[in-house]
C-alpha cells in the first residue's frame, strides 16, 4: 500500500492532490456550517415558516407571489439598485484617486491616509447613525454649511422622498477607505520599474496612469468592484438604522424588507425565496463581470 | 531627474502644492468631521448634544460621561467588553488571514479537477444574506453545544473567510508564474513554495485582510447577540447597543464616549499596520 | 488513474459530510418539527444546565438598558440570597435585537426559563406553545395575585389561559409642554375630545409656531379612535377587523389630511425626520403636544430643556363617544418558557419580582411602570424620583376609568401596523385621498388578517 501511495504522489496528479489539500480548510468549514444552511434555507423558500412553528411545504408560492403580488418587492429592488449604482462607482473612484494621492511614502500621507480612513471604521454603527440623522436634519449642519454659502438652508434631506436615499448614498461614498486601502495594496505592487522605464521613454503622468497604473491594476479593481457591488445589493444597516426605509419607502433596501417579512411578519419563508432570488441576481451580475474579466483584466500568471 | 527642473518652474509647483495641500486638509476636515462631532459630544452633556447640534465645542467639558460609560452596566465594566472584543478579533483574525492565504493558493495556483465547482461555492458564500441562513446555523452550533460560548465566532473563521480568498487570489494572480517553475525545478513542493515565495510576496495582501477582519470581527453584532448569552461575555458592540434602548432613557453623552473609545484600536490597528501595506515588495528583482 | 481521484474527492466529503451529519442530524427533525423531539433536547440540554455543581440555573432574558438591567441583576440577587441553590443567569439586550434572538431560540428549544415577553407577541408565543400557561400557579398558589386587580390579570389571557404576568402597567398620555400652551393662552380639558385638541392646535400655532403631530407608524391611534366609539382594531378570533365598516378608518385618514391643510400640524417631511429621530420633536420644541406612552415620559422629559414645565393630559376621545378609549396597557410581561425544566422555580421567581416589597423597593423601583400588586406601587412611591411619581400617579387616574383592554393581537397583527403607516404617509404626502385611504385599508386590512388566522 505504501508503494501505491509513493506511485500516486509521484504522478502527474499530485497537483490536484495538492489542490485539494489546500483548499480543504475551506471545504470542510463550508460542509460543516454552510452547506445545510445554505440548503435549508432553499428548501425553506418552498415553505410557510413562521419561526415559532414548524414549516409547511406549499411549492412555488413563495415564488409566485413575489412576481405577481407585491410591488415592495419591486420597489424596494428598484432603490436597491438605483443605491448600487450610483454608490458603487463614485466610491471607487474616490478611493482610486485618494489612493493615488497618498501613494508616496512619509508621514504625511501616512497620517492623511488614516484619516480619510476613519469613517470606515464608524462602519454602521448607532453611533453613525445618530451623527447622520443630526447631521441631515433640517436644522442640521449640512443645512447650516449650505446657508453660509447661499443655498435655502432648510432642505429636509431625510424627510423628503427624493433626498433621503442620496444621505444614505453619500454615507456609503464616504466610507470609501476600505476600497481605498486595497487599492493602496494593489499599487504598492505594481513594480516601479515600469515606471521608471516609462519616464525614460518620455510618457507624461496622465499617459502612465492609462498605461501602466490602470492595467495593472485591474485585478484590484475587478476585486473591489465584485466585493463593493455585492455589498451594496446586501445592505442592510444603513437603511435600517438611518431612516428605516425613510419617507414612502425611498430608502428601504431590499434585504431591510426582507428583514422585516422575516422576523416582524414571521413569514420566514417567504422571507427565503426573496433571498435566493437576490442571490440570483447578485450572481448573474458577478458571472457577467467574471466573464467580461477575461478582456480587461490582467492577469500576470493565467497563461495564454 | 527632479533636480533637472529649473527653478521657476519650482517655484510654480511649489504654490500648487500648497494648494492641494491645502485641499487635502479641508476635505480630511469634512471625513472626519462626523467623527469629530461624535466625540465633541462625548463631553457634552444629554440634553445639549441635541439642542445645540449646531456648536461643535461643548459648553462644559464632561468628563465623567467616560467615567460613567465605562461602568457599563449590570456590574459590567468595559474592561471586560472591550476584553471581550479583542480576544474574538485577534483570534479570529489569525485564523482568518491565514488559513485564506493556505486556500488561496489553492485556488490560485493549482489546477485540479472541481475547482471551479467550489470556488462558485465560495462565491456564494459570500453572497448570501446572514439572516437568511442565521436559524439553520444556529441549529447547528446548538447541536455542537457552542450557542453560549466563544465557538461560533471564532471557530469558522479558521475555515477562511471567503472575502479574503477571493481578495489574496487577485493578488496572487500578480505574481509571475516563472518563480513558481523556478522553485519547483529547485524540487520544491507546493507547500514550500506557498510558504517562502508566494507569502512573503502577498504581505500588503494579508495586511489588508488583517485589518477588515480585526475591524469586522471588531463590529460584528448579529454573531454576538445570537451566540452570546451572558453578559459578560458581550463585546463593545452588544454593550453599545444597549445604551441606546428606545424604550428607556438613554445616557447619550457616556454613549458616545464608549463608541469613541470603541474606535481607537481600529483606528490604532491600522496606523500601526499600514507599514507594512506601505512598504509592499516589489516583484521587480526576482524577475530578473 | 481517475478513480484515485475520485476517491480521494469522496473521501473529502464523506469527512465532510460525517462532520456535518454529527452536527446537523436532528436539525431536520426539528424542522419536520416535531415539537416533542425539540423539547426533548432542550430538556437534555436544561439537565447539563441545570445540575451546575447542585445548583438548579435559572436562565432570564429582557430587553432594556443600564437601568433596568442594574435593578432587575440586583433583584435576581437578592432572591439568590434567600434562596441558596439557585442561580439566575441573565441574558439581556436591546430591543430589537431581542426579538430575533427569542425567535431563534425559539426555534431551536433553546428558549430561556423567564423571558420578558410583550403584548404584541404574547399570543404568537402561547398559540404556538412556547409558553405555557400560569393558571395552574396562580391556582396553586405559588403566584399571588391577592393584591393585583382582576382587569390587570386579564390582559395577560390569550384564550382560557393566562400566559404572562403583568410586571408593569402603563397608559397612553399627552403629554403637554404647558409653557407654550399658557403662552398661546389655551386651555385643555383633562381629556379633551380630539375636535377640542385640534381647535388648541389652531391657536397655539398661530400664536406661538409650534405643531401638533398625530402619530401614525402603527395602528394605535386608530385602535384608540374604534375604541372610543365602542369598536376594537382587531377582533376576537383574530381573523379580521373589529370594525364593521370604514368610518373610524375614514376619520382617521382625514384628521391626518385636514390638520395637515389647517398648518397647525407638522409637514410630512419633518414627521419622517423626526421618527427617526433620538431627539425627539416635542424636547426639540417643534411640538408643543406629544402622544407618549407613560412608561417613556421620563425618557423624553429628560432629553428636554431645563426647567421646562409640563403637565399629563388623558389621551383624546370622541365627541360622540360611547365610552371610555384608555386602557391600562401592560408594559411588559414575564412568561414561563416549553423549555424550561423549572418551571415551578420560575413561576416563584416571577412571584418575588412581583410581590416583594423589598425587591421592588430597592432594585425594580416601577422602571418597568407601575407595579401591578397594590402593595407595591404604594411602597415604591417613597422612593422614585419626580418624573416617575407623577406618571405613577397619572396612571392611577386613568385605572380608574380606564376599560378593558382589545383582545390580545393576532400575529398578523404586524402586518396591519406597516399598512396603515404606510397609508398614512401616502395620504401625508398627498399621493392618495382620505376615502381611498380607508377604502384600501379596510379591503386589505381584512385579506392581511383572514389570509394570517388561515395559517
Amino acid at each position: 500500500m505504501f508503494k501505491r501511495i509513493k506511485r500516486f504522489y509521484a504522478a502527474a496528479n499530485k497537483e490536484t492532490v495538492a489542490g485539494y489539500l489546500f483548499i480543504a480548510p475551506f471545504i470542510i468549514g463550508f460542509l460543516a456550517f454552510s452547506a445545510i444552511p445554505i440548503l435549508i434555507s432553499l428548501y425553506l423558500s418552498f415553505t410557510e415558516y413562521d419561526i415559532l412553528g414548524t414549516p409547511k411545504f406549499i411549492g412555488i408560492e413563495n415564488y409566485v407571489r413575489m412576481f405577481t403580488n407585491d410591488p415592495k418587492v419591486w420597489k424596494t429592488f428598484g432603490v436597491t439598485f438605483f443605491y448600487a449604482a450610483i454608490s458603487v462607482p463614485l466610491k471607487l473612484i474616490m478611493a482610486l484617486a485618494v489612493a493615488m494621492l497618498f501613494l508616496k511614502n512619509n508621514r504625511f500621507t501616512g497620517f492623511m491616509r488614516g484619516v480619510y480612513y476613519l469613517p470606515s471604521i464608524m462602519g454602521g454603527s448607532i453611533a453613525v447613525a445618530v451623527l447622520w440623522r443630526r447631521l441631515f436634519a433640517s436644522d442640521g449642519v449640512i443645512n447650516g454649511i449650505l446657508a453660509l454659502i447661499g443655498f435655502p438652508g432648510n432642505i429636509s434631506w431625510l424627510g423628503r422622498k427624493d433626498t433621503a436615499i442620496w444621505t444614505l448614498i453619500i454615507l456609503s461614498v464616504w466610507q470609501f477607505g476600505s476600497s481605498m486601502l486595497i487599492f493602496l495594496a494593489g499599487l504598492k505592487q505594481i513594480p516601479a520599474s515600469l515606471y521608471e522605464a516609462a519616464t525614460v521613454d518620455g510618457g507624461s503622468k496622465p499617459r502612465q496612469f492609462f498605461s501602466i497604473t490602470l492595467p495593472m491594476l485591474t485585478p484590484v479593481l475587478f476585486f473591489n468592484l465584485v466585493q463593493q457591488m455585492i455589498n451594496a445589493f446586501m445592505a442592510f444597516t444603513q437603511s435600517f438604522v438611518i431612516t428605516n426605509g425613510g419617507p414612502r419607502d425611498s430608502t428601504r433596501f431590499y434585504s431591510v424588507y426582507q428583514y422585516q417579512r422575516a422576523f416582524e411578519f414571521h413569514e420566514m419563508g417567504y422571507a427565503s425565496a426573496m433571498a435566493w432570488f437576490m442571490l440570483l441576481v447578485i450572481g448573474i451580475l458577478t458571472a457577467l463581470i467574471f466573464k467580461s474579466s477575461t478582456r480587461w483584466v490582467y492577469n500576470e500568471s493565467k497563461d495564454g | 531627474m527632479k533636480n533637472d527642473v529649473s527653478y521657476k518652474a519650482g517655484s510654480k509647483i511649489r504654490a500648487s502644492q500648497v494648494i492641494s495641500i491645502i485641499l487635502i486638509i479641508l476635505g480630511g476636515f469634512t471625513m472626519t468631521y462626523p467623527l469629530l462631532w461624535m466625540v465633541m459630544s462625548s463631553f457634552k452633556a444629554n440634553n445639549e448634544i441635541f439642542n445645540n447640534a449646531g456648536s461643535l465645542i461643548p459648553k462644559v467639558f464632561h468628563f465623567e460621561n467616560y467615567i460613567n460609560g465605562w461602568k457599563g452596566f449590570a456590574k459590567i465594566s468595559f474592561t471586560t467588553f472591550f476584553t471581550n472584543s479583542f480576544f474574538i478579533s485577534i483570534v479570529g483574525t489569525i485564523g482568518a488571514v491565514f488559513s485564506s492565504a493556505f486556500i488561496a493558493f489553492g485556488f490560485a495556483r493549482l489546477k485540479f479537477k472541481g475547482r471551479n465547482f467550489w470556488f462558485i461555492c465560495m462565491l456564494i458564500t459570500m453572497m448570501l444574506p446572514f439572516q437568511v441562513i442565521m436559524i439553520p446555523q444556529y441549529i447547528i452550533f446548538n447541536k455542537l453545544g457552542w450557542v453560549g460560548t466563544f465557538l461560533p465566532l471564532i471557530v469558522p473563521s479558521f475555515f477562511g473567510g471567503s472575502f479574503f480568498i477571493f481578495l489574496i487570489i487577485q493578488f496572487i494572480y500578480g505574481i509571475p508564474k516563472d518563480l513558481d517553475e523556478a522553485a519547483k525545478i529547485d524540487g520544491c513542493s507546493y507547500l514550500d513554495i506557498f510558504t517562502r515565495i508566494i507569502l512573503p510576496l502577498i504581505i500588503p495582501a494579508l495586511v489588508t485582510c488583517a485589518i477588515f477582519s480585526f475591524m469586522w470581527k471588531w463590529d460584528d453584532f448579529m454573531g454576538s447577540l445570537l451566540y452570546l448569552n451572558k453578559p459578560s461575555m458581550y463585546p463593545v458592540t452588544m454593550a453599545l447597543k444597549m445604551f441606546s434602548d428606545p424604550t428607556s432613557i438613554t445616557d447619550w453623552g457616556a454613549m458616545f464616549a464608549m463608541a469613541t473609545c470603541s474606535i481607537i484600536p481600529i483606528f490604532l490597528i491600522f496606523v500601526f499596520f499600514q507599514r507594512y501595506l506601505v512598504n509592499g515588495i516589489s516583484t521587480e528583482g526576482l524577475k530578473g | 488513474m481517475m478513480k484515485k481521484i475520485w476517491k480521494r474527492f469522496i473521501a473529502f466529503t464523506l469527512v465532510g459530510l460525517a462532520i456535518v451529519g454529527i452536527a446537523g442530524c436532528g436539525s431536520k427533525d426539528t424542522d419536520n418539527g416535531e415539537k416533542t423531539t425539540a423539547a426533548e433536547v432542550a430538556a437534555a440540554g436544561e439537565t447539563t444546565d441545570k445540575t451546575k455543581g447542585g445548583e438548579t440555573v435559572i436562565r432570564v432574558c429582557w430587553w432594556g438598558n443600564q437601568t433596568r438591567n442594574d435593578g432587575t441583576v440586583k433583584a435576581l440577587e437578592m432572591y439568590e440570597t434567600e434562596h441558596p441553590g439557585i442561580k439566575f443567569e441573565v441574558e439581556f439586550s436591546d430591543f430589537n435585537g431581542y426579538w430575533d434572538k427569542l425567535a431563534t431560540q425559539a426555534a431551536s428549544g433553546n428558549l430561556p426559563d423567564i423571558i420578558q415577553m410583550d403584548y404584541r407577541y404574547i399570543k404568537q408565543y402561547a398559540d404556538k406553545g412556547q409558553i405555557v400557561g400560569l393558571n395552574q400557579y396562580i391556582n396553586s398558589g405559588v403566584i399571588e395575585t391577592a393584591d393585583v386587580a382582576d382587569s390587570i390579570m386579564e390582559t395577560g389571557v390569550v384564550g382560557s389561559d393566562i400566559y404572562g404576568i403583568v410586571s408593569g402597567t402603563q397608559a397612553m398620555a399627552l403629554l403637554v409642554n404647558t409653557d407654550v400652551m399658557a403662552e398661546a393662552g389655551v386651555t385643555l380639558p383633562k381629556q379633551p375630545t380630539w375636535d377640542e385638541l385640534f381647535e388648541a392646535g389652531k391657536t397655539v400655532h398661530e400664536k406661538t409656531g409650534q405643531f401638533l403631530n398625530i402619530p401614525s407608524g402603527d395602528e394605535l391611534n386608530m385602535l384608540y379612535m374604534a375604541r372610543a366609539v365602542g369598536q376594537t382594531m382587531f377582533n376576537e378570533a383574530g381573523d379580521g377587523l373589529g370594525m364593521p365598516d370604514e368610518t373610524v378608518a375614514l376619520r382617521y385618514f382625514t384628521r391626518l389630511k385636514e390638520t395637515l391643510d389647517g398648518g397647525y400640524h407638522l409637514s410630512p417631511e419633518e414627521v419622517a425626520e423626526g421618527s427617526n429621530s433620538q431627539l425627539s420633536n416635542f424636547a426639540a420644541g417643534k411640538e408643543w403636544c406629544n402622544f407618549i406612552n407613560s412608561n417613556q415620559i421620563t425618557n423624553t422629559i429628560s432629553q428636554c430643556p431645563d426647567g421646562l414645565e409640563y403637565e399629563i393630559y388623558m389621551y383624546p376621545t370622541e365627541a360622540d363617544a360611547i365610552q371610555q378609549p384608555l386602557f391600562l396597557k401592560p408594559s411588559m410581561f414575564w412568561s414561563i418558557s416549553k423549555d424550561s425544566g423549572n418551571s415551578e422555580i420560575a413561576a416563584d421567581v416571577i412571584n418575588y419580582l412581583t410581590n416583594s416589597v423589598e425587591a421592588n423597593k430597592e432594585a425594580l423601583k416601577g422602571e418597568r411602570g407601575v407595579p401591578i400588586s397594590s402593595v407595591v406601587s404604594k411602597a415604591i412611591a417613597e422612593v422614585v424620583d419626580e418624573s416617575t411619581a407623577r406618571i405613577n400617579s397619572y396612571v392611577s387616574e386613568v385605572a380608574k376609568i380606564a376599560n378593558k383592554i382589545d383582545p390580545p393581537y393576532p400575529a398578523a397583527a404586524a402586518e396591519v401596523a406597516k399598512l396603515i403607516s404606510d397609508l398614512s404617509d401616502m395620504v401625508r404626502y398627498g399621493e392618495i385621498t382620505p376615502e381611498d385611504a380607508a377604502n384600501d385599508f379596510y379591503e386589505q386590512a381584512t385579506e392581511i388578517l383572514q389570509k394570517g388566522a388561515a395559517k
